[in-house]
């Protein structure tokens, strides 16, 4: 490595913070000296001897242009200040200057860490493509390339991160997503000022129109499958680079409860499971509070025979329902998150322990009833339907301060809570449309794409709930065109 | 008063969930009893009487507000009446939904209380309310009290189903012989149902939120037509169920009719309903607190929101008042009273001061 005195070099070196994989290679040629800088972590040093420095080394005629123009490298850029150099350099290209020449050539030989695409985990499918996105945009962006071929696709590159620059893409069908949301999300992005952005979750976070609410009001994918059809169905996507997760918006209460295996399944068979999943949801949330508020307060409701069935149960127990049953469900939620903090093999270890060792042993000391672990199981299922992860943590919290409002006000207090929660839920906005879109505002056409499923034919039109541009997919009529018995 | 703008607005269909669930409140639970001693086993007939008049009423009130497209009542006082008794007008319809407002609170407050928690007290219950009606509006505004009442609608719409349970008990003799009320008993059972379908009076304020105002009036007579056919139905059952001795006690039919309806899984039917009732009556709360501050700020000029601090904490202290079932009661049958006024036959006075005064108008340019 040589340094020339107090020229460029010197000054890049600096910018770079003197960072010992600096490197500055200098090649004498045709009587000009080349220096080729770049930090030699981040490169491709194959790529670097084979297509940079034999090049150079076998050319006539030495000049910026003329190795400009004949290179045999994809991406190069002509840079002048030494600001620029650095910033090239830190991304991983290799700069080309040479000596009383005032621009300087960069070339892209970057060799990016990434893991290999693996099958998705945290949203797994029986049915249909199995393939995640991985922590690199450049190879979410492919992915998604490949799943969308339609020409309107557009990929809108913006920088956030003040210190820690970021590259986010924008991507959405030009011809169907809706102009406003568009610019929304664009203007929420440009007006970010912060200095980095971790994850593409965190940036859900500061695109977020309600900063105090529970709920998830973007839907996070690493389904690649499950974008393209948001995508075509006149949503937007939003990929941020070093995430394997990719924003989906504007979104919906209802989406956070589908899947795409709804869509790969038959309509009959989605149409069930989506009600099982509602069903499941809807006892995660109010099962335990109303056990707290009929045990609590009104026994008159349970018939005699189920009532001598929970009175023997709960004969034990010295503690009044709401505390057994707040210690049940902390216990489940303690097992749920040493669960997913464990490795994946002590981890099941510990479900049986947790599950079946305490369990059992919880209603044998007298400390809780048999109806109330079978009340608490079940809602902790329930909470696992959820196909979002975000959802389901959601629908976990909720229940507690349900449960306390049980506990203060029987039946009553449940249904303040509903109240409550009905209220909230209309208040939200996603990216500034109505959160509980298609019930209200009540979109008839849409309910076939949130609650139930029809046949194919059915789906002529795009969900009225993202305004989609152009909202024609086929011709219905055509669809469901009646033929004669022989034709 | 301007027209709201485009993002506030509602569809037309909108109106029919409101005017409807603002109609169906807590008079539906215990409105046989009151109209039984006035018109015996006619009862029923005076309900589609009165429902008859209120759809003449709902026409009469779109036809006022045609005029404009854009005015609510309270333009139209200022318009009709000049500014100063116009703001006495407007300040008496504000003192109106604050009563109406007040009532519906205790009301069902007070049959909480009785039913299930005979230890709890009043103004804690007042106080609940209150807080979940400010909470609601605060930051929500007219197009969450139109998503209240629809969902709020289909959330309870099937309670209805139930009610044809207690039918098995129903000895049908007990409706003859009909048209035997004399016209006078008549004309007090129609009174006395007023209280039971108030509420369509909103419509002089929400008709300039409505998007599609030709068809608002469509769905405003199909609201009215669906809570007359409810509440005929519960006094028909009711009358058919209990005895007229027994109704003539019955504080809350519809509830005790509840008792005999068993499910497997649910013995006391009515421990059901009544905090199910919780969503019936929000709406309600809503759409008359929304009223209010609607007014109060043709009155005052000051925001919506501010304005729920204010008619929040006087409701609850005007409902604190109360302490017995017997000014309770009262209480809510003088709404009922200025309500009949109000609702029944002022829209009548208003239309023609409102065509008077136009035609004038229109005479002197």
């Amino acid at each position: 490595m040589w340094f020339t005195k107090k020229n460029r070099v010197d000054d890049v070196a600096k910018l770079l913070a003197h960072s010992p994989d600096f490197m500055c290679r200098r090649i004498r040629c045709q009587g000009k000296i080349v220096n080729v800088l770049f930090l030699s972590n981040l490169i491709n040093h194959d790529h670097l001897q084979q297509n940079v420095l034999a090049f150079i080394h076998e050319q006539k005629h030495v000049s910026i242009d003329e190795l400009a123009r004949c290179l045999p490298i994809g991406a190069i850029r002509i840079c002048e200040t030494e600001k620029e150099m650095a910033s090239a350099i830190r991304d991983g290209w290799a700069v080309i200057s040479i000596e009383q020449e005032k621009r300087v050539l960069a070339v892209n030989i970057a060799e990016k860490v990434e893991r290999s695409l693996e099958k998705a985990e945290t949203e797994s499918l029986v049915l249909g493509p199995k393939i995640s996105f991985t922590e690199s945009i450049d190879t979410n962006i492919r992915i998604l390339r490949q799943n969308i071929t339609d020409k309107h696709l557009v990929t809108e590159k913006v920088e956030i991160g003040e210190r820690n620059k970021l590259e986010v893409r924008v991507v959405y069908i030009q011809d169907i997503a809706d102009e406003t949301n568009v610019q929304t999300v664009k203007q929420r992005l440009s007006e970010l000022r912060i200095d980095e952005v971790i994850d593409s979750s965190v940036l859900a976070q500061l695109l977020d129109d309600h900063a105090y609410t529970i709920f998830p009001q973007y839907l996070l994918t690493e389904l690649p499958d499950r974008l393209a059809y948001s995508l075509m169905k006149g949503r937007i996507g939003i990929f941020v680079d070093r995430s394997p997760t990719v924003i989906v918006c504007p979104t919906t209460f209802f989406s956070f409860f589908e899947t795409t295996e709804d869509i790969y399944l038959r309509w009959t068979m989605s149409t069930i499971l989506r009600a099982v999943r509602m069903l499941g949801i809807f006892a995660s949330i109010f099962l335990s509070p109303l056990y707290v508020a009929v045990i609590t307060y009104h026994y008159e409701v349970i018939p005699s025979a189920l009532l001598l069935t929970i009175g023997e149960s709960r004969s034990r127990v010295p503690f009044p329902p709401v505390i057994e049953a707040l210690f049940l469900e902390f216990m489940i939620e303690l097992l749920r998150e040493a669960g997913a903090r464990l490795p994946t093999k002590v981890g099941q270890t510990m479900g049986i322990v947790g599950g079946i060792v305490l369990g059992q042993a919880a209603v044998d000391a007298g400390f809780t009833s048999n109806v109330l672990i079978i009340i608490v199981a079940l809602s902790a299922l329930g909470s696992f339907t959820a196909p979002s992860y975000e959802m389901g943590a959601t629908i976990r919290i909720l229940r507690f301060p349900i449960i306390l409002l049980a506990a203060l006000w029987g039946l009553i207090g449940i249904f303040i809570g509903v109240s409550l929660l009905l209220i909230h839920l209309l208040k939200l906005t996603s990216l500034g449309r109505p959160y509980l879109s298609p019930v209200y505002p009540f979109r008839f056409a849409d309910i076939k794409y949130s609650l139930i499923r029809l046949p194919i034919k059915f789906y002529g039109e795009r969900p009225k709930t993202n305004r989609p541009k152009n909202s024609r997919r086929f011709s219905w009529r055509e669809a469901m065109k009646r033929k004669d018995l022989d034709e | 008063m301007k027209t709201p703008r485009e993002r506030l607005s509602i569809n037309a269909y909108l109106v029919f969930f409101l005017v409807h669930t603002v109609q169906i409140g807590l008079g539906i639970v215990g409105v046989q009893r009151v109209i039984f001693v006035e018109a015996r086993q006619d009862a029923w007939i005076a309900v589609l009487l009165s429902g008859l008049w209120i759809h003449l009423v709902v026409f009469v009130i779109c036809q006022t507000l045609k005029q404009t497209e854009h005015d609510n009542i309270f333009s139209l006082h200022t318009f009709v009446y000049g500014r100063v008794f116009g703001w006495m007008v407007n300040a008496a319809v504000v003192v109106y939904f604050l009563m109406a407002y007040t009532s519906i609170l205790l009301g069902y407050v007070e049959m909480a209380l009785t039913w299930m928690y005979p230890d709890f007290p009043l103004w804690g219950g007042a106080l609940i309310l209150v807080v979940l009606t400010v909470y609601a509006l605060y930051g929500g505004g007219f197009r969450l009290v139109a998503g209240v009442s629809f969902i709020t609608f289909f959330m309870a719409i099937w309670i209805v189903v139930v009610v044809f349970q207690p039918l098995k008990y129903a000895e049908w003799i007990h409706l003859l012989p009909i048209f035997e009320a004399t016209p006078k008993q008549m004309a007090n059972g129609v009174l006395k149902t007023a209280y039971t379908m108030l509420g369509f009076e909103v419509l002089y304020i929400i008709y300039p939120f409505v998007k599609e105002k030709e068809r608002a009036h469509r769905y405003a007579q199909l609201g009215v037509l669906l809570t007359t056919f409810l509440v005929a139905v519960v006094t028909v059952i009711a009358i058919a169920f209990f005895s007229p001795k027994q109704l003539e006690v019955t504080i809350w039919a519809s509830l005790s009719m509840f008792t005999i309806v068993k499910f497997p899984f649910i013995e006391r039917f009515e421990y059901v309903v009544i905090p199910l009732w919780l969503l019936v009556i929000l709406p309600n709360l809503l759409m008359f607190m929304w009223a209010m501050t609607r007014g109060g700020k043709a009155l005052f000029h000051v925001k919506q929101k501010y304005l729920l601090f204010v008619f929040g904490p006087m409701s609850f202290f005007v409902a604190i008042l109360f302490k017995r079932r017997a000014t309770i009661n009262e209480f809510i049958d003088q709404v009922g009273w200025y309500g009949f006024w109000l609702s029944f036959v002022y829209p009548f006075i208003l239309y023609m001061l409102v065509k008077y005064k136009a035609w004038m108008r229109e005479k002197k340019q």
